[in-house]
């Protein structure tokens, strides 16, 4: 990757706030009426704005960046009110992502990724560069990609240099439409994953909006959920959003599943392992009876020589002497890794003839198991957090309430 | 069949006519690209303009060229360049205000969207995006309304024998009964008429490279 440090300083990201800000139409088009609607986004975060069609979640977005002009209220960036900046101004500074990409078909991939740059005045010597750090930073390479035409790529091509055009100038704040909901599944999910990538080391402020509940809570740091009209559900982390629905509307938006969903938020590093017992190949079978008789689990982890996992042998079928080989294995469980999600592993656990999860480290060697049990332990550790922040919110503002 | 020593002894009458005609279409088509690309700019700014416009150069149309011919000659007089030209004028502006419009209409609503959202002025995405993705609908104009008005131009001989560019000879062939001076005229007409079809071809392809077939084979 050519991420040239200092071609271009990064901007520290901007708060967005939306407070009471609303949108009526006289003659009902295609966009959504917003009603009263107050938000607050930090800095640095990637806030969904989600919900059914109808809700003005696109309508709010707009209003951020003035392609739709609020009826009432303000929305500041930086503490200042977008309605008092220039227009034109205001939109350089704030990148832009659609759904169906918008690139401006005559012109090259490297001069679309330069537009705003160019409206800015650069001179051609630095977009140049800058385009060709951007396209590589979205993992095209410039010199394949920069003199293509959009009519020349894929889908999924066209959507990231749709997410490089946007980051061109550096803005520090991100606006994004259904940016991935034209592409296939696929395409969405690797798509998904590299912005997530690009964030933790960009930190923009993100305000995205789409109508995907599994997208939001994959994507969000937090989650406003909206109702017809632009009214505010609930904003929330995921987690709070899954485990503490706040109405019958979110918890039938978010889904029946929405256990399973929980699932995805968190990974095999989160959970405790269960120790797992291990029986290195050839080694005396009676001193593994011997450590296998106080074990919970009925069956030992045989290993080879180098430490990696074979297969399982039940602890009543070990030979009482003799060294212990791999005649009699049942096949291996699922072998996880630290980062997988506990929605994968749990999916691949039920699939398993020994229902538990190998959890391995780097070098392929065990460390210890994950069963559905710890999974559901650590599912109710969450609930007594979410249960404990939100019992503290709720003090919090009964407090400021009394103060008041 | 054909006088060949009467073709050659009447070359350069030909290359005059040739070339009265190239100036007389040439003329036109400029001209009538001119007041339709106001007229299409015109209709993207206001909307409401859109149907009186295309409305208007299509009610032009059903008016029978002879009629308009005889119309103006009373006012603008025989000789009068004016005479021969303004009909034409109004023939290509058929063809060519619903392909300026229709060129400005297909520019994709996202990409003026994104446009919009990455602050470009007004002006400057009219002359900037606008402009550029309008051109192929309007050079596929600029191609029907270049054979259409060669053809026509040939009709302008019978406004008198000063115009008519190798109208003429097709003219004055027929009233002779002498197939020759038909030919004469007619096959470098229809030659002149794919000639300036390639010609537009040529341009659309330098013009806007981006949206060439070509492309599309070599990036698969």
């Amino acid at each position: 990757m050519a991420r040239g440090a200092g071609t271009a300083p990064s901007s520290a990201a901007a708060t967005v706030e939306f407070q009471h800000v609303s949108k009526s139409y006289e003659r009902r088009g295609g966009a959504s009426a917003v009603e009263d609607l107050s938000l607050e986004v930090p800095a640095g975060r990637i806030c969904v704005l989600v919900g059914p069609s109808g809700c003005g979640k696109t309508t709010s977005l707009k209003m951020v960046n003035r392609l739709i002009e609020p009826s009432g209220g303000k929305i500041l960036i930086d503490g200042v009110d977008a309605a008092t900046r220039d227009v034109t101004e205001l939109r350089r500074g704030i990148g832009y992502v659609i759904q169906q990409v918008g690139l401006f078909p005559h012109q090259t991939v490297s001069e679309n990724v330069a537009v705003v740059p160019r409206l800015l005045g650069w001179p051609a010597a630095r977009r140049a560069a800058r385009s060709d750090e951007l396209l590589s930073l979205v993992g095209l390479d410039p010199s394949v990609y920069g003199r293509r035409y959009p009519v020349q790529l894929s889908g999924g091509e066209r959507q990231r240099v749709g997410v490089a055009r946007a980051l061109a100038a550096d803005p520090p704040l991100m606006l994004m439409d259904e940016p991935f909901a034209a592409v296939d599944p696929i395409v969405r999910a690797s798509l998904q994953d590299e912005f997530l990538r690009l964030q933790r080391e960009l930190a923009k402020t993100i305000l995205f909006v789409t109508h995907d509940i599994d997208e939001a809570i994959k994507m969000g740091d937090l989650v406003a959920v909206m109702q017809q009209g632009g009214h505010l559900a609930q904003y929330a982390s995921p987690e709070e959003l899954l485990a503490r629905p706040a109405s019958d509307f979110v918890a039938r938006f978010v889904g029946a599943d929405r256990g399973l969903k929980r699932l995805a938020l968190s990974r095999i590093e989160n959970l405790e392992l269960e120790p797992v017992l291990t029986a290195r190949m050839g080694e005396e079978a009676a001193d593994v009876r011997r450590r296998a008789t106080d074990a919970p689990f009925p069956y030992v982890l045989l290993v080879d020589f180098g430490g990696l996992p074979v297969g399982w042998i039940a602890a009543d079928e070990l030979p009482t002497r003799g060294p212990v080989d791999a005649g009699r294995v049942t096949p291996l469980s699922p072998l996880l890794e630290p980062h997988t999600t506990l929605k994968e592993a749990a999916a691949r656990m039920i699939d398993a003839d020994v229902q538990v999860g190998i959890v391995v480290d780097r070098t392929g060697r065990p460390t210890g198991l994950a069963t559905l049990e710890s999974i559901g332990q650590h599912l109710r550790r969450l609930d007594r957090e979410v249960e404990a922040s939100a019992g503290a919110t709720a003090r919090d503002t009964a407090a400021a309430a009394a103060r008041a | 069949m054909l006088d060949w020593a009467w073709m050659g002894s009447h070359l350069p009458a030909l290359a005059y006519r040739l070339s009265q005609h190239l100036y007389l279409a040439a003329i036109a088509l400029t001209v009538g690209f001119l007041v339709s690309f106001a007229i299409g700019i015109a209709a993207v700014r206001w909307r409401r303009l859109y149907p009186p416009a295309t409305a208007f150069s299509g009610f032009l149309y059903t008016i029978p060229s002879l009629a308009l011919y005889a119309a103006f000659v009373p006012i603008t007089g025989i000789r009068s360049v004016a005479t021969v030209e303004i009909p034409l004028v109004m023939y290509t502006l058929v063809i060519l205000v619903r392909n300026v419009v229709a060129g400005f209409d297909a520019v994709p609503a996202d990409v003026l969207e994104a446009a919009d959202g990455m602050g470009y002025s007004r002006l400057r995405r009219l002359w900037r995006v606008e402009l550029p993705l309008a051109v192929p609908l309007m050079i596929a104009g600029l191609r029907v309304a270049s054979v259409s008005t060669i053809g026509l131009v040939t009709i302008t001989a019978l406004v008198s024998s000063a115009w008519g560019g190798l109208g003429f000879f097709i003219l004055e062939g027929y009233s002779r009964f002498f197939p020759t001076e038909i030919y004469f005229g007619a096959v470098p007409s229809i030659v002149l008429a794919l000639a300036a079809d390639r010609a537009f071809v040529w341009l659309q392809g330098r013009l806007t490279p981006w949206s060439g077939a070509g492309l599309l084979t070599e990036a698969a």
